[in-house]
């Protein structure tokens, strides 16, 4: 007999299945993991659930929204959107772009599930493409706020500089928008990156940048140190993520046009 | 059967024959088995940029050709996986200005661009 996840809602045809209700501590922050510009928020996500000892607590279910490929864990296959915990954080992380169709349901969904957490705060990681990518010594991170408060907090830690003008397409943008309509404050925290290459050095910044901000400890040497590895192992999933979302998180601050 | 004048000419015609077929065997086997590398172009004021990424690159294998106005890559990593990508370059791509360098662990192709008339 399988070992069944619990179905605990089902928003637009999108089932959040639990194993088990996670005990997190308050103040709860979400971080959202998803696939785009140099997969900086994967990266980011995929680092923090392998090398803190996040656990997996549920996993997201969608005949029509999600593409049609399982994430394989320990020979056991999972969705390829899954939500893990540890102490008062929840990482939502996807191992798959999602396509740019199923954005929308796919964040309302998402943003409608997380609320039961009442978390004061939700911060998404992503990638700003420069074109002089290369030739930064280190990746700059931009704050987007969806609320003026947040904004001015986030303006007087000084970690990160406000992203002046510019739009962000791709996973977030509904993200930023859904969480609003539901009362909810969301960052997103935007480094410097490549496009279409993935980049685990803006995925240090992020995490270096979040973990000052929210006040958590992340050693992201080993990031760094394995960033080859990393670059060879997700690969694919670059790819993918081109090809779902052609015309992803093109934005740009007006302090670089 | 085309003629020939020489008897030196038809074996050369033959053995250049036997080298194209060859080639293009050469070329099918490869198109099997090697992968694409990632890319990055970037189209910047007065020059563009292709950023390639390919981990473990063995640099010493790297080999490129341009042919009209494409611009042909081929590359292994230190387990001998052979990349190999073509690149539509733009008109004013100024081709005999041209610069590859690596820089980290990227593959960088800076192509000037020729000023519009």
């Amino acid at each position: 007999m399988l070992r069944k996840y619990k179905k605990v809602n089902d928003v637009h045809g999108i089932e959040f299945r639990e194993k088990y209700i996670p005990e997190v501590s308050k103040p709860t922050y979400v971080i959202l993991g998803l696939p785009d510009a140099g997969l900086v928020g994967g990266i980011s996500t995929e680092f923090l659930i392998t090398n803190s000892q996040f656990k997996e607590f549920a996993q997201v279910y969608s005949e029509s929204h999600l593409p049609p490929i399982s994430h394989i864990s320990s020979g056991i296959a999972k969705s390829p959107l899954s939500l893990y915990h540890k102490d008062n954080i929840i990482v939502v992380h996807s191992w798959a772009a999602i396509p740019s169709g199923s954005l929308q349901p796919v964040a309302s969904a998402l943003v409608e599930y997380l609320s039961k957490f009442s978390p004061p705060l939700i911060v998404s990681i992503t990638g700003l493409p420069v074109q002089n990518r290369l030739d930064l010594e280190k990746p700059t991170p931009y704050w987007i706020a969806n609320d003026e408060s947040l904004g001015e907090e986030v303006e007087k830690t000084g970690l990160m500089k406000r992203f002046e003008e510019g739009y962000i397409a791709g996973p977030y943008a509904p993200i930023l928008l859904e969480s609003a309509r539901k009362g909810l404050r969301n960052l997103v925290i935007v480094v410097e990156s490549f496009l279409d290459l993935p980049d685990p050095e803006a995925a240090a910044v992020a995490l270096d940048t979040l973990g000052k901000y929210i006040g958590i400890q992340v050693d992201t040497s080993s990031l760094l140190k394995e960033a080859e590895e990393v670059r060879a192992k997700i690969k694919g999933l670059m790819e993918q993520t081109r090809r779902e979302m052609p015309g992803y998180t093109s934005v740009k601050p007006s302090t670089y046009a | 059967m085309p003629a020939y004048k020489e008897l030196d000419d038809i074996f050369n015609s033959i053995v250049r024959r036997e080298i194209s077929r060859f080639n293009k065997e050469v070329y099918k086997l490869e198109k099997e088995f090697f992968s694409t590398p990632l890319l990055d172009f970037y189209s910047c004021d007065d020059h563009y940029d292709c950023v390639i990424d390919v981990p473990y690159m063995d640099p010493t294998s790297i080999y490129m050709k341009v042919e009209g106005d494409v611009m042909k890559l081929r590359c292994k990593d230190k387990m001998g996986n052979v990349y190999q990508t073509q690149i539509q370059l733009p008109r004013d791509a100024d081709l005999d200005n041209l610069k590859v360098e690596r820089i980290k662990w990227f593959l960088r192709i800076r192509i000037s661009r020729r000023p519009s008339t």
